[in-house]
């Protein structure tokens, strides 16, 4: 056996143990996956365990370069890097400026949230003065919810919701008025190689500092759907009655759940 | 820099598990699969046995990270070149938790479903009957030393000079040792550490391709489909996301019609980055390069015959 293949794998498995052990693993992969990799973490902290016996016992060990050094990389990296991502900067670069609305002919999908809960919220909710609770997801399954153009068109709820603040500029982008701006989220599927932004336009009465890029911002006002002015589909709208800069929620992105 | 290295990072840890899991069942059969066992029952390099591996995905579901050490293992107790590449192909996509993945992402469509993992199925048969007499030894002296596991300890081997590994020039006392749990442990290390170092490699060059992509991927391209379909092949390509969030990830691609998203679903799982230089340690360049055209080629005319039939009825 090769003690510096053995020595690489300790050494990325402490590295995602430490990861696991200080509940950062969510910024990296969805929480799905917490059960195999601490799974992984100790089926591999004991299979290493059994091979450093082996090697006690045997005495006959290789001690020779070997490309498995490679790993100290990720592992060096898991270690002390913080994992801190400027979604202003993943947005312009990954999707070239352009936030993924949610069409109108996309009304059935649903990111996974319960339909009766939503559906309760809908008809409970639509005169009432108290500001609702909700994420960006549940913003589009709300909008998931309405049967026609007609009910899209009338619909009007006070909501409360978080995001970062973005400015699109891309060419297929939405052309926003001047203080326009608009809040997005990340979401994770799987890890953050397949995050996707999701967002609604905020129209900004509080004049907000709409350069202010990734700032995480608290907003309370009126939410509708307006018709997509560049294409088809519609975008969830906010006329802004509260702005509020906070700080970054933990954790920072969505991680939507399937049925 | 920083968003270079989240999305490397993140694809390291969501790759680990699956990488463990593939090196363990990769140990057991190197210690429990005898080579007169898979002569006997997936021995032959025939239509049948390649249809069969092929399938055996649904009951044996793998992802694309774990399935390389698994594959190194199958050839190594002597599975045909044709069961091997059907198994290595379609694995990764034609299983439940990709059927149900599929359907919760494309609107709780059944068809859509199906027709991505049914495809992925024929394609990958198609390919391993195409490719089933195709040499994929490196080199047959080197595979032969490399992966030679006598399990001996000496340390005057040289590992991966051929002409000096010969046990009967040695004077030394060998260690060889045949004791089952050592030879467990002994592949189970070897293995995770070759494919977690190709997994790294990999999903570095990913994480920099696909964080400053050259393309604008929600353009719409819907004049030409079948450009469509060749920058949806790529994108699968470069982006090595895996086939059980890769659903999610083509629904949301708006622009793009539905066959150049199936081609997306039916492509990446095949070949992506990461997966193309794990193969490289495994196979021949050559091989290699004939199983990624197979894969482009065959993808391609699917999702373009998709698109024909499906604006023909539409």
């Amino acid at each position: 056996m090769n003690v510096i293949k053995f020595i690489s794998l300790l050494i990325l498995n402490i590295s995602i143990s430490s990861v696991y052990f200080s509940n950062k693993l969510v910024k990296y992969i969805h929480p799905k996956y917490n059960v195999y990799v601490l799974t992984a973490i100790i089926i591999t902290g004991l299979l290493l365990i059994l091979i450093f016996a082996a090697l006690f016992k045997n005495r006959k060990y290789v001690f020779k370069f070997d490309f498995g050094v490679i790993l100290l990389f990720p592992a060096f990296l898991l270690i002390f890097d913080k994992p801190m991502l400027q979604t202003s900067k993943l947005v312009d670069t990954k999707f070239k400026g352009t936030v993924n609305f949610k069409q109108f002919e996309e009304s059935k999908k649903s990111f996974g949230v319960r339909k009766k809960e939503l559906l309760s919220d809908l008809q409970l909710n639509q005169d009432s003065e108290t500001y609702k609770k909700l994420n960006i997801i549940e913003i589009y399954n709300l909008f998931n919810l309405l049967k026609s153009k007609k009910e899209i068109e009338k619909f009007e709820m006070k909501i409360e919701t978080i995001g970062q603040l973005y400015r699109q500029y891309g060419k297929d982008s939405i052309d926003l008025y001047e203080n326009e701006f608009m809040i997005i989220r990340l979401i994770m599927i799987c890890c953050a190689a397949d995050m996707m932004p999701l967002g609604i336009i905020v129209e900004n009465k509080q004049k907000y500092d709409y350069n202010r890029y990734d700032d995480w911002l608290k907003i309370r006002g009126k939410l509708t759907f307006i018709a997509n002015p560049k294409g088809k589909g519609y975008i969830a709208y906010i006329e802004d009655d509260y702005i509020e800069k906070i700080e970054a929620p933990d954790p920072e992105w969505l991680y939507p759940s399937f049925p | 820099m920083a968003n270079f290295y989240l999305i490397f990072t993140s694809i390291i840890l969501e790759g680990f598990p699956f990488i463990i899991i593939g090196a363990i069942i990769s140990a057991l059969m190197e210690v429990f699969l005898s080579e007169n066992f898979v002569k006997k029952y997936a021995g032959k390099n025939n239509f049948k046995t390649i249809f069969l591996f092929s399938a055996a995905g649904f009951l044996f579901p793998i992802c694309e990270c774990g399935i390389v050490p698994v594959i190194i293992r199958l050839r190594k107790k002597g599975v045909p070149t044709g069961p091997m590449i059907g198994y290595l192909l379609s694995a990764p996509a034609f299983q439940p938790i990709v059927l149900f993945s599929t359907y919760a992402a494309f609107n709780n469509r059944f068809d859509i479903a199906f027709l991505r993992i049914f495809v992925s199925l024929i394609i990958a048969v198609i390919i391993a009957s195409l490719m089933k007499n195709e040499n994929s030894e490196k080199d047959k002296s080197i595979i032969d030393n490399k992966n030679h596991d006598c399990h001996c300890e000496c340390e005057h081997h040289e590992y991966n000079n051929p002409s000096n590994h010969n046990h009967q020039n040695c004077d030394k006392t060998h260690f060889h040792n045949k004791n089952k749990f050592y030879v467990f442990l002994n592949t189970f290390l070897n293995d995770a550490v070759l494919i977690l170092v190709y997994l790294t490699i990999g999903a570095s060059i990913s994480a920099l391709v696909s964080y400053y992509n050259p393309i604008n991927l929600y353009k719409s391209h819907s004049y030409f489909s079948f450009i469509e379909i060749i920058i949806l092949i790529f994108f699968a390509f470069v982006l090595s996301i895996c086939s059980e969030a890769d659903a999610f990830i083509a629904y949301s691609f708006s622009h793009f019609s539905l066959s150049a998203k199936l081609a997306f679903m039916w492509f990446g799982p095949m070949m992506d980055i990461k997966l193309l230089v794990m193969y490289l340690r495994v196979f021949n360049k050559k091989f290699v390069f004939k199983v990624v055209s197979l894969c482009f080629v065959l993808v391609f005319l699917f999702a373009l015959i998709f698109q024909i039939l499906f604006n023909l009825y539409h």
